[in-house]
């Protein structure tokens, strides 16, 4: 080996005594470094890994050769298919785009020659270095699926997705996992989601990614039926103070509420006496009721928030957008929930919008001219995707 | 109340000449230096580079400056014996991102014939899976740019009788977001370019009737900023690339009229480095072959036609291989 191979294999065998020696190793970056200083450039100080830039270029490719010559090796696919690992482990430390690099990682999870748990971490230091990377993110994805769901540590998961969100602004991927999560883990998860979202927002305002999870969560919520802590007296405050803010009657009960955003669903199961419908199914809708307000006052709190986001910082497309995001969701949800017929077999809501007459339910036609007022690109923006008419 | 917005200065002395043998020598130049380290770390999607430095050369009708033999056989090497999907380069795994552009090349050369279709049209069936959507090589990630993919390479290989096309168009309209838009998956954030993949996807597919044209126009109107350029999501900054990718959308859905030609044009010709030709994603920041290809893109689709083919906004390559492979993909007429 020449002089140039075996100061890489120095390097690179400093890298990996780091990676295997040190269980909490939390980040690894590339630290900017004009001079080689003729020591060596793998710094660890208190679970940190840095690698200074002057050796980046030789490391990668010296690299990047020995993982294609291993590839091609026979001798490869005998025995020493570890040996591939040390280089894997740089080559994607410097460079988490290339997927062919982590299909070998897979190919070794699946020989059983590397440890599940082990990659978990090695895909978190590497979003550690490129928090965007949606290869390492996939690649905890797959990993979850050698993994039973009660097996994993989703607030784990969460955290990663909130740290990666926290350092690099709009992160598609790390947003887009933490969907992922949202659809994989226990409702347990919720509650604290639900928190965690508002707290993002607050810190980071032109994140719209944040807000757009947070109307995703909102739209799971109600999707499951969820609610929690609604038998306290101030549980609907945001949907009383934006129904009291369109409205000339005010409202102050729970039941008043219903009777306001749902007349005929409220006119509906008065009708019907308890005898005619399943336990079931009127259980079940009780729930769908509950979620209903639940969700609907997070909605009207969230456009608050934002009106108060805009009042504080000035006007913004985030606060503009989320805003209508969470009106549309109070208004789509009453025209479904009123479209609701209940008889016996039926207890699933109706999925597609009905073509509903707004002028028969008088809370919506209150929130159409209250609206109204919020000038001439908002009134089109409520045409369009409200379906209001201000023809008339 | 103005609205506070994320955006860019177009400097006032920025060039808004287009410098078209710049631009020329640039791409015919590039990859020309094997030991440039920029080049060996996107050596993973080598064959999305060769097919941007193609179409960016044939919309400016100097594809002979490149070595078409060369790119051929290179292809040839990165077809996978096995699973008849191609790599990106060779020593790379097959996936179905660069078959796509592998098969785009192929057609600018008219040399679909050099490698195995059939093995190609079996890959990019394999990967369907039961609820329309596609994965993107054999370890399982889902994205509706894989959906573009599959249709765009089947058409141009005229296999679409072998995927299931319904419930692919069932999958791609999941992933359909109240404000119009579309997203990576069902319930993803709404993006630009996810989006021009749902709207190619429905265009190859002739299922444009799906799409709510308004909804979408309007979010993809609000992409244009104050200096002209467009952005991809909300709150971000304007980046050149996205050019393409909300112009391409609009003109399919008959509204590119929609957005200001002229604020644009003019925040494409600022994202040009007139000392090395090429394109960046925004003024001021260093050019690469990606943001050339969709600068030049955009440039053609505005409408000049005396620096440029025409573009075909489906497919992201010249009108003439379209009309010469008789595919026409479905577009709106306002």
């Amino acid at each position: 080996m020449d002089e140039n191979g075996v100061l890489c294999e120095k390097i690179i065998n400093d890298i990996n005594a780091v990676i295997e020696r040190d269980s909490d190793l939390s980040s690894f970056e590339i630290v900017p470094t004009i001079f080689n200083q003729n020591k060596s450039p793998v710094i660890h100080i208190e679970h940190n890994l840095g690698l200074e830039s002057w050796c980046v270029k030789w490391i990668y490719d010296y690299s990047h050769n020995k993982i294609v010559s291993s590839k091609t090796s026979k001798q490869q696919k005998h025995n020493n298919d570890t040996s591939v690992v040390k280089y894997l482990n740089v080559g994607l430390l410097i460079n988490p785009d290339v997927a062919s690099f982590w299909h070998m990682r897979r190919q070794l999870i699946e020989k059983n020659r590397l440890m599940v748990h082990q990659e978990c971490q090695f895909a978190k230091l590497v979003l550690s270095k490129k928090p965007k990377s949606s290869e390492a993110f996939s690649y905890r994805r797959w990993l979850f699926s050698f993994q039973s769901s009660e097996s994993i540590d989703w607030s784990v998961e969460i955290g990663i997705c909130d740290r990666c969100a926290d350092k690099s602004s709009s992160n598609y991927h790390a947003w887009s996992h933490r969907l992922w999560v949202l659809q994989k883990a226990p409702p347990s998860i919720l509650k604290s989601e639900i928190f965690l979202t508002e707290k993002f927002i607050k810190k980071h305002i032109s994140d719209y990614s944040c807000y757009h999870y947070r109307h995703s969560l909102l739209e799971h919520l109600f999707e499951q039926s969820f609610y929690c802590d609604i038998d306290n007296v101030d549980s609907f405050s945001s949907l009383k103070d934006f129904i009291n803010y369109c409205q000339v009657v005010t409202v102050s009960t729970t039941d008043e509420i219903l009777l306001t955003l749902l007349p005929k669903l409220t006119e509906a199961l008065n009708k019907n006496n308890g005898t005619k419908l399943s336990q079931r199914i009127l259980q079940q809708f009780q729930e769908k009721v509950k979620s209903f307000l639940y969700c609907c006052n997070l909605a009207a709190f969230d456009m608050k928030l934002c009106d108060e986001l805009k009042n504080l910082y000035g006007a913004r497309e985030s606060f503009e957008n989320h805003r209508r995001a969470s009106l549309k969701f109070i208004v789509d949800n009453i025209v479904k929930m009123n479209g609701i017929k209940v008889i016996d077999q039926c207890s699933s809501p109706v999925t597609k919008l009905c073509k509903y007459d707004y002028t028969e339910n008088e809370f919506l036609l209150a929130v159409k001219k209250s609206e109204a007022m919020l000038g001439e690109k908002h009134r089109q923006w409520c045409s369009l995707f409200l379906g209001f008419d201000f023809s008339a | 109340m103005a609205r506070i917005v994320n955006d860019v200065d177009i400097s006032v002395d920025s060039s808004q000449e287009l410098h078209l043998q710049k631009h020329i020598d640039y791409i015919a130049n590039h990859g020309k230096d094997q030991n440039d380290f920029e080049y060996c770390m996107t050596e993973f999607l080598r064959m999305s580079g060769i097919y941007w430095g193609v179409t960016s050369l044939d919309l400016m009708d100097k594809v002979n400056l490149l070595n078409k033999a060369e790119i051929i056989d290179f292809i040839k090497k990165c077809q996978c014996p096995v699973t008849g999907g191609i790599s990106p380069c060779v020593g790379h795994d097959p996936h179905i991102l660069y078959t796509l552009s592998a098969i785009q090349i192929l057609c600018t050369y008219d040399s679909l014939d050099e490698i195995d279709i059939e093995a190609v049209a079996r890959y990019v069936t394999s990967l369907q899976q039961s609820d329309g959507s596609f994965f993107g090589d054999k370890w399982g990630e889902v994205d509706t740019r894989f959906s573009f993919c599959a249709v765009a390479v089947m058409t141009l290989l005229k296999k679409m009788h072998l995927i299931n096309v319904s419930k692919a168009v069932d999958f791609v309209m999941s992933c359909c977001n109240a404000d119009g838009g579309f997203g990576s998956k069902p319930m993803a954030e709404s993006h630009a370019g996810l989006i021009y993949c749902c709207v190619g996807f429905l265009s190859v597919t002739h299922e444009l009737h799906r799409l709510d044209c308004d909804k979408l126009a309007w979010w993809l109107c609000e992409r244009q900023l104050p200096s002209g350029g467009l952005n991809g999501r909300p709150e971000k900054l304007p980046d050149v690339c996205y050019s393409w990718w909300v112009l391409a959308s609009l003109a399919i859905m008959g509204r590119l009229h929609w957005i200001s030609s002229e604020k644009l044009k003019n925040f494409i010709l600022s994202c040009q480095d007139n000392e090395t030709g090429g394109f960046s994603d925004r003024t001021g920041n260093l050019p690469d072959i990606f943001h050339t290809q969709f600068g030049l893109g955009a440039l053609s689709l505005l409408g000049d036609h005396t620096n440029f083919k025409k573009m075909n906004p489906t497919f992201c390559m010249p009108q003439y291989i379209l009309d010469r492979l008789e595919i026409k993909p479905q577009v709106l007429c306002l």
